[in-house]
Parts: structure tokens; C-alpha cells; sequence
């Protein structure tokens, strides 16, 4: 009965539903339509004509954003003019304060240390968008953008993925301006050029190069120019976007460009004569040209004592060997050639697997994916969580599993201690190509015995030789070989150590460490207390 | 940098390169040589016998699930707590080979010659020669080439029964007995090495067991429990080999004596008489130079052997460090000693014609010329070579006490 009543109503209401859908569809392809006549379109100098064709693309009839504001300001001397901002992206204090009293004094120019003038109708949209104050004037220039962003963001803080004992307590954030500022604090040098770009077809991001001109080496800042130029994506969120577009070799497993979240690296880093990349939004810093000893090498190294950070240095090298090869090793040598073990070793290993109803290979693999699992899920679930889930993972990998049985008690060392070596790696992205390759080395191993771990090894290292991050041998200065470049590479020589350092960039590297400042006592003074 | 080459062209170039990486581990070993290392059946020990018409190989065979458990827990219930962890298996064959898979059949893993560490060859075949047991050794592609080989006085099998509690696994307690470095050890790659030129001599540690009785018990309470010592399979002395054949042996003492002339005495004692009364020293180091001399067509050899010692115990008397001619003179008696000992080796090795000391290796490289006319003849001349050993023995540490406790007053 009722549904009958209401049947018309019904069909009334799907009709209304498509209409809206369509007109729907007609807006936003007239909003396409019209963004695409907006590119490379200047403002026409009329404040009124201007204002209402931002207002049509920020969503105009029915649509517009509901963070838009606009007001009609009297320019004194120039007649009328329109004031639009996103008041999402604006600090009202700076704009009644500032800006509101700027106008009224007839000083826009001059009023804030930003008054970018635009000609574009994309540009003054796209910087609308970044949090500017437009402000549409009659004549010429057609608009200003005012400074007056004010958001939340997050603030300085310490570096959470590469910490040290010593040394600056600064980590990026994902304001870019910060991110700058940060930089250039550790810089201080003139010549530091921060060069911008704007990248992103359909979400226009900055992104900002850096380089010393005069250290870096032309070629190397014409080259990544050319790179950041080709970049076509609709969006670029992160650096990890720039990296993957301005590789050398698109297939690697191994990163070509450093990942780092400490502005004293950056700086460091320029200071060598390497380019940084900073993207809007990214709280890291891609550092290029960088070799394969870049990412074994943290900033502690140079903060503490050079004995312990050769050390080190030396420990990492075995370490991501270590954490490449001992689960393949383990499984080679069990499987095919328990005559490389001591005697009794080899024995005692036989009778930890006697229970185990696996071959090695398969114990190893699910040992292994077992620990990425339990990693994964660590990575995913909220902090307050993650005691539970490592209670519940060392409980079923360490005690269940091992006293039924099912895995030995060597697996469980073998690939624990790959685990501990692979995150002693400072650099998150070389542990996890390594972490990757042991999985190959690992299958290599269980077809082939040692000969397919050496094979795959071979590979590998033919593979570095060959790999090049920005035109720069990724082996270097090892191979080819400089001598001299090695003073910062398997070792961390003192800081007084004259020479030039590191010779990576040679020939252009330009910067000396002066001879003559190896400290040493006070000639002839025996005693602070002079004889009286 | 420069033009991006397309991605197939790209991979084209690579794989080639990669496919035939990948074919040397493929002809290297593969999958076929795959075995799970609770499927392997350890051989730790072997002995080899001669028997009518062929061998009769006996091994101790390891039993890893009845090793001691580490720390008690883990699965299997743990070790069986006591007794030897291992199983003998006896097989005959025409070859060691046949014996060798006829064994093969008896157990469900698979016999594993790479931790074979102790080989013993029984004194019937010893005598007959050992070429074909170290052709088999050493022709095994599994079998690593560090295997020490031994010969038993008397039959090798019993040997491989006999399980002192010392250790899990029998046989490590005679490898462990054999890596104090007293005995001439020989290893399969050495002894191949020697069998290739006829007529050269070597020794190879000899094995006995020795089945000493129950301890005495305590005199002060009768109820203590009497402590039975377990029989053990103990080095004993040397065999002498010319040309792979056993032709003698040696005793503990004349082999520690030849041993000397190979420069390998240190880390035994040495007990001497000093005033009446005995005093051990400790080798410490000892050093040697041997040189060949060729006097037209007469050879002889040089043997300088210098030590340092310790002394270890003295027992009663005057011993003064500050007299360093009473410490000259206990080098000088050490001396006479070791030289003695060394003569003694020498006479009983001359007598068999086996010069286990590689004189003529000497020769061959000094004297090249010379050694290509007489090498077929050396071990007669061997039996009359003229050998001039000299002993320089120095006490360098009068040991934590410096004078004797009982001064005599």
C-alpha cells in the first residue's frame, strides 16, 4: 500500500539524483575545459574579470571551496582592487595586521618581505593554493602574491630514523621553508644557491636544489637540472618520486641517491661538492652524487672518536656482508658441504635437525618470512601495540616453534643474526636492498651449494661496478681506484689529516684540509708551573 | 646520463652475460648433490683390514640424536645420557669401494667420507702396503684430504669397538690425542704425496689399546667405589713404511727420537739424571737446520737441533741459578741425551733401510745431479750415510721456583 503511495515520489527522486549527476559532469568538464584555457593565460589587469575567473576555478557556482575568501579593497592611488585567499592556508593575524594595513597605507610593495608579482592566471591559482594572498590590481603588474601562510606544521625535532650520540639534535620537517633555513644555518656560505623548481602536472609541489657554486662541479648541477626538468608526474609527495625519476639505472635494487633526514648530513654533504634535493612536503633530503661507502657511514662517524668510527666503518662493511650471505652460507654449506665444518660442529648440527621435519631451504624461508612478517606488522601497527606483537612473535618464533620441533635452534641463530646485522646498516634503504638479495642468494644457495653463492656474489659486484649515481662510479674511489679518496671510506682518518678529502668529485673538488695541524704538546714545556 | 636505450635492448645485452653466470653453478654442483644433513652418515672413524679374498672395512658411524643435548631442552628428549654417540659397522668387499657400498646398504643414510678424520690400517695390510687404501681415500671426491691415517699393532677393527667415555664421539679422542703434536702424524694428502716415489720412507703413528685395570681402592675406607678405567685406544710409538709397506716399528721412545731429527721434539719432557737424582725439563721450543754435504761421491748430512727448555721438577740437591755453570752443564747433559735418543732413531730406522727423515728429499733439491744417479739405490745408501747430529740445549727458565726447596744443609 504505502510503497504505491510513494512510488512517483520515487521516480521523482532518481530523476532529480541523475540530473544532479549530470549536471554534475557538465561542471567539471567546463572546469577542465576552462583549466585548460587557463594555462600560460595572462590576467587581464581587471580586478573584477580576474577575480571571477579564480573564483570559477577554485570550483565557482555551486562548488567553490569552502575556504575561499575574497574581499574588495580600495587601493589608494589605483582605484579597486580584490583580495583573495584560502583562509585554510592563512594567518589572520598577518592579514588584518599586514596586510589589510599595507593597503591602507598604500605600501604594497613594500609591505612584506614577499610580494611576488604574477602575470599567469595557473601561477596566481597555484599560488593561491600554497597558502599566498592574491591581491588583483587594475594596471600593472595585474596581481601581487602577499606572504601571509600560517598552518600548522610539524616543529623541529629530533632525528627519528638516524640518531646519533653526538652532534646537531635537528631533523628536517616537511615545510620546505624550515627545511631551507635549516640548511642553509649549517652552510653559511654565499654561494650556497637553493635553486627553485616546480614540479607535479596536476599538484604543482616546490622542490628545491641545492649546490655550492664554485665547489659542485657544472656539469653535475647541469645534468640534475636536466633530470628535474624531464620530471612529468601528476604528483610528486616525496623525494622518494624525484629519486626514482633521476636515477642512472632505473632497474637497480641498490639506491643511487641518499635519503636523509639530518640537515648537518646535507650540509656535509654539500660541502663535499654533492647536490641536495628538497621537496615540499618530504621531512628528507635526497643527497647526489653518492657512492656505495655513503650509505655504510653515519653522522656519529664524525663526531666521535676516529678510532671507534673506523672501527665502525669496518664492523658495517662485514655486517652487510654478514647480513647478505649467512642464512645462503648456512644453507650451502648444511646441505651440500658439511665437510667445511669442524667435526664436531657438523655433528651437532645434524642432531639439532633431527626433529625437523623441513629441509633446510624451507626452514630457512619460512624462518626468514617468518621475521619479515613479524617486521611488517611491526611497522604497521600503532606503538602501543607493538610490545604485544613482539611478545607474541619472540614466543611463537623462539619457544613454539623451535621446542616443537618444527624450525632448529641454529636456523633461529642464523637468522637473528642476519636480522641484528641488517639493521646495524645506517641506511635504511641499503639494508633493505640487502635484505632483498639475501631471499636471491638464499634460493641460489639451496639450487647450486657455494659455487651459486659466489656466482650470485659475482653478480652483484659486477653489477656496483657497473652502477653509476649521477655519473659517478658507484664503487668509487675502491673502483676505480684513487688512493687518496680512501681516507673516508673504509677508514674515518683524523680531521687534521691534510689532503684533499674526499677525492670522489676530483678534479673539481677544490676545498684542501691545510697541512700542519696535527696537535701535539707545546714544544719544550715539560710543566704548566714555569721554574721559579 | 646520455640516451636511454630501450628496455628490451637493454636486457638483450645482460642476459646473456646472467644465463651463463648462472650455467657455471649449474655444472658445479647442483641440485643433485642436495642431501640434508640428517640424511648424511657420518664416518668419524675407519679402520681397514685385510681379509681373505679383499678388505673388511669397520667404521664408527656418527648418531647425531644421540649427542648430548646442549643446555637439557630442545626436542628429541635430549641425549641418551652417557655412552658413545656412534654405531659400528663392519662390511667386506674385493675393493674398499665394494666394502664400502655394501655398508652403504646396511644403513638408511647416506655414508659421508668429509669429516673422516682417523683412518686406522691394520698391521696385515699395512705390511702388504697401504697404496690402495690411500687410493681410495684420496680418489673419493668426498673424503678431504686431511684425514690422519694410523696403523694398528695387530688388527684395526677392535679398535673402532673401543669407547673410553672421554668424548661423545670415540674416534675424536684419538684425534685429539694425535693434535698434541708427539706423534709423526701423516695425512692422506701426505702420505699420497710419499707413495708416488718408490722406495721412500715414513712413519705413521701407531695404535694400541691399552686396558689398564681397576683402580687400586683406598686404602683408608674399604666402601669407596672402586673406579674401573675404561680401555683406550692410545698412540703407541710408530710403524716404519718404506714404499707404502710396513717394514718395523719404533717404540714411543725411539719415535720421539726420530722425531727430534725432524725438528718436531718441543712440548715434550725430558727426564735426565742431575746428581744422582732424576730432573724433568719441558722443550719449550726446538729448532732445526739440517744440511747435505757431497764430498765427490760421498754424501752426508748435517742435523743441528737447537732448545730451549724449562725445568719442570727437580727432586732433590743443588741447583743455583745463580751458578750459570750448574744450568751449563744441564744443557750439556740435555744434549747428550736428545743426541743420544736421536742416534738411537737413527741406528733402528738405518737398520730397516727406511729413511723416514727425508735425507734424500735433501739431496733431490741441493744436489740434483747426484740425486738422479743414486735415487734408485738411496736406501742402501741410507744404511751407511753419515749423519752428524749436533745438539746445542739451552735451560732458559729454571721454572716459578728458582732453587731447589730441599737444599741439602
Amino acid at each position: 500500500m504505502a510503497s504505491e503511495r510513494f512510488a512517483p515520489l520515487r521516480r521523482e527522486v532518481t530523476r532529480l539524483h541523475q540530473l544532479s549527476d549530470l549536471a554534475n559532469e557538465a561542471a567539471s568538464l567546463e572546469l577542465s575545459l576552462l583549466w585548460e584555457l587557463s594555462r600560460h593565460r595572462r590576467l587581464s589587469g581587471h580586478p573584477d574579470l580576474d577575480a571571477r575567473l579564480i573564483r570559477t576555478l577554485m570550483g565557482g557556482r555551486g562548488h567553490l571551496t569552502a575556504d575561499y575568501a575574497e574581499r574588495t579593497v580600495r587601493l589608494p592611488g589605483r582605484g579597486r582592487g580584490r583580495l583573495i585567499w584560502l583562509s585554510s592556508m592563512v594567518e589572520t593575524k598577518i592579514l588584518d595586521s599586514q596586510i589589510f594595513g599595507a593597503i591602507s597605507r598604500a605600501h604594497v610593495e613594500g609591505h612584506a618581505a614577499e610580494a611576488k608579482p604574477v602575470k599567469a592566471v595557473d601561477e596566481a591559482v597555484r599560488l593561491l593554493g600554497e597558502g599566498r594572498v592574491l591581491l588583483l590590481m587594475p594596471g600593472q603588474p595585474p596581481a601581487l602574491a602577499l606572504a601571509a601562510r600560517g598552518y600548522e606544521h610539524r616543529q623541529v625535532g629530533d632525528p627519528q630514523k638516524e640518531t646519533s650520540m653526538r652532534g646537531s639534535r635537528e631533523a628536517f620537517v616537511e615545510d620546505l621553508a624550515t627545511n631551507v633555513s635549516l640548511v642553509r644555518r649549517r652552510v653559511l656560505d654565499p654561494r650556497l644557491r637553493v635553486e627553485p623548481f616546480v614540479l607535479g602536472e596536476f599538484r604543482a609541489t616546490e622542490v628545491r636544489l641545492l649546490w655550492i657554486q664554485g665547489l659542485t662541479h657544472d656539469p653535475l648541477v647541469n645534468e640534475m637540472r636536466r633530470r628535474l626538468r624531464s620530471i612529468r608526474l601528476p604528483q610528486i609527495l616525496d623525494v622518494r618520486y624525484i629519486e626514482e625519476l633521476a636515477a642512472d639505472d632505473p632497474y637497480t635494487i641498490f639506491p643511487t641517491a641518499l635519503f636523509t633526514e639530518r640537515p648537518d648530513t646535507v650540509a656535509a654533504a654539500l660541502n663535499e661538492g654533492r647536490l641536495a634535493v628538497l621537496v615540499e612536503g618530504s621531512p628528507d633530503a635526497l643527497v647526489l652524487p653518492v657512492t656505495f661507502w655513503s650509505f655504510l657511514q653515519a653522522a656519529d662517524d664524525y663526531y666521535s672518536s676516529y678510532w671507534i668510527a673506523s672501527f665502525l666503518r669496518l664492523l658495517r662493511i662485514g655486517l652487510a656482508l654478514l647480513a647478505l650471505v649467512f642464512p645462503a652460507l648456512y644453507i650451502a654449506v648444511i646441505v651440500f658441504h658439511p665437510e667445511m665444518l669442524p667435526g664436531i660442529l657438523a655433528f651437532y648440527l645434524a642432531r639439532t635437525r633431527v626433529s625437523v621435519p623441513f629441509p633446510a631451504v624451507v626452514e630457512a624461508f619460512l624462518m626468514e618470512l617468518a621475521f619479515e612478517t613479524l617486521r611488517e606488522a611491526g611497522t604497521h601497527l600503532p606503538p602501543k601495540l607493538s610490545t604485544s606483537l613482539s611478545v607474541v612473535g619472540a614466543l611463537v618464533i623462539g619457544q613454539a616453534v623451535v621446542s616443537s620441533g618444527l624450525v632448529s635452534w641454529p636456523m633461529v641463530v642464523v637468522v637473528s643474526v642476519t636480522a641484528i646485522a641488517n639493521f646495524a646498516l645506517p641506511s635504511w634503504e641499503m639494508a633493505t636492498s640487502v635484505r632483498l638479495l639475501r631471499f636471491a642468494l638464499m634460493v641460489l644457495a639451496a639450487l647450486f651449494g657455494v659455487p651459486g653463492v659466489l656466482v650470485g656474489l659475482a653478480l652483484i659486484l659486477g653489477h656496483l661496478c657497473g652502477l653509476r649515481s649521477l655519473g659517478i662510479p658507484y664503487l668509487a674511489p675502491l673502483a676505480p681506484l684513487t688512493p687518496h679518496g680512501l681516507g673516508d671510506t673504509l677508514l674515518r682518518l683524523p680531521h687534521w689529516v691534510p689532503g684533499r678529502r674526499p677525492r670522489l668529485l676530483e678534479p673539481y673538488w677544490k676545498v684542501e684540509v691545510p697541512r700542519g695541524q696535527r696537535p701535539h704538546p707545546p714544544a719544550g714545556a715539560g710543566t704548566f708551573h714555569s721554574p721559579r | 646520463m646520455g640516451g636511454e636505450p630501450e628496455p628490451g635492448k637493454r636486457w638483450r645485452g645482460r642476459l646473456g652475460p646472467l644465463l651463463l653466470a648462472l650455467a657455471v653453478p649449474f655444472l658445479a654442483g647442483g641440485c643433485w648433490d642436495r642431501v640434508e644433513i640428517i640424511d648424511r652418515g657420518f664416518i668419524a672413524a675407519a679402520a681397514v683390514d685385510a681379509v681373505p679374498g679383499g678388505y673388511r672395512l669397520t667404521v664408527q658411524l656418527v648418531l647425531p640424536q644421540s649427542l648430548p643435548s646442549p643446555g637439557g631442552g630442545g626436542a628429541g628428549g635430549g641425549g641418551a645420557g652417557g655412552g658413545p654417540s656412534v654405531a659400528v659397522l663392519s662390511a667386506t668387499g674385493a675393493t674398499l669401494a665394494e666394502a664400502a657400498s655394501r655398508m652403504d646398504e646396511q644403513v638408511a643414510s647416506r655414508l659421508f667420507w668429509g669429516q673422516t678424520r682417523l683412518l686406522i690400517v691394520g698391521q696385515a695390510l699395512a705390511r702388504r702396503g697401504i697404496g690402495e687404501v690411500v687410493d681410495f681415500l684420496v680418489r673419493n671426491r668426498e673424503s678431504r684430504l686431511r684425514t690422519d691415517l694410523l696403523v694398528a699393532r695387530g688388527e684395526a677393527a677392535p679398535l673402532m669397538a673401543v669407547a673410553p667415555p672421554y668424548r661423545d664421539i670415540p674416534a675424536d679422542n684419538i684425534y685429539q690425542e694425535l693434535r698434541k703434536n708427539l706423534a709423526p702424524r701423516l695425512r692422506a694428502f701426505e702420505a699420497a704425496i710419499r707413495l708416488r716415489e718408490a722406495g721412500r720412507g715414513f712413519l705413521m703413528p701407531a695404535l694400541a689399546v691399552t686396558r689398564p685395570g681397576p683402580s687400586p681402592a683406598s686404602p683408608s675406607t674399604g666402601a669407596e667405589r672402586r673406579v674401573t678405567l675404561p680401555a683406550n685406544p692410545a698412540l703407541d710409538g710408530a710403524g716404519v713404511f718404506v714404499g707404502g709397506k710396513l717394514v718395523g716399528w719404533l717404540d714411543g721412545r725411539l719415535t720421539r727420537g726420530a722425531l727430534w731429527l725432524e725438528g718436531l721434539g718441543s712440548g715434550g719432557t725430558i727426564t735426565l739424571p742431575y746428581r744422582g737424582r732424576p730432573l724433568s725439563v719441558l722443550v719449550e721450543r726446538a729448532q732445526v737446520r739440517r744440511r747435505v754435504l757431497l764430498a765427490g761421491e760421498r754424501p752426508s748430512v748435517r742435523v743441528d737441533i737447537e732448545v730451549d727448555d724449562t725445568i719442570q721438577e727437580v727432586h732433590e740437591g743443588e741447583l743455583d741459578p745463580g751458578r750459570p755453570e750448574l744450568l751449563r752443564q744441564l744443557g750439556e747433559s740435555l744434549a747428550r741425551e736428545i743426541r743420544g735418543r736421536a742416534l738411537a732413531a737413527l741406528a733402528a730406522t738405518r737398520r730397516m733401510g727406511a729413511d723416514v727423515y727425508d735425507f734424500g728429499r735433501l739431496f733431490a733439491g741441493r744436489q740434483p745431479a747426484y740425486w738422479r744417479r743414486v735415487y734408485t739405490r738411496w736406501p742402501q745408501i741410507f744404511r751407511s750415510l753419515p749423519v752428524e747430529i749436533r745438539v746445542r740445549a739451552v735451560v732458559r727458565s729454571p721454572g716459578r721456583l728458582v732453587e731447589s726447596l730441599q737444599l741439602p744443609r
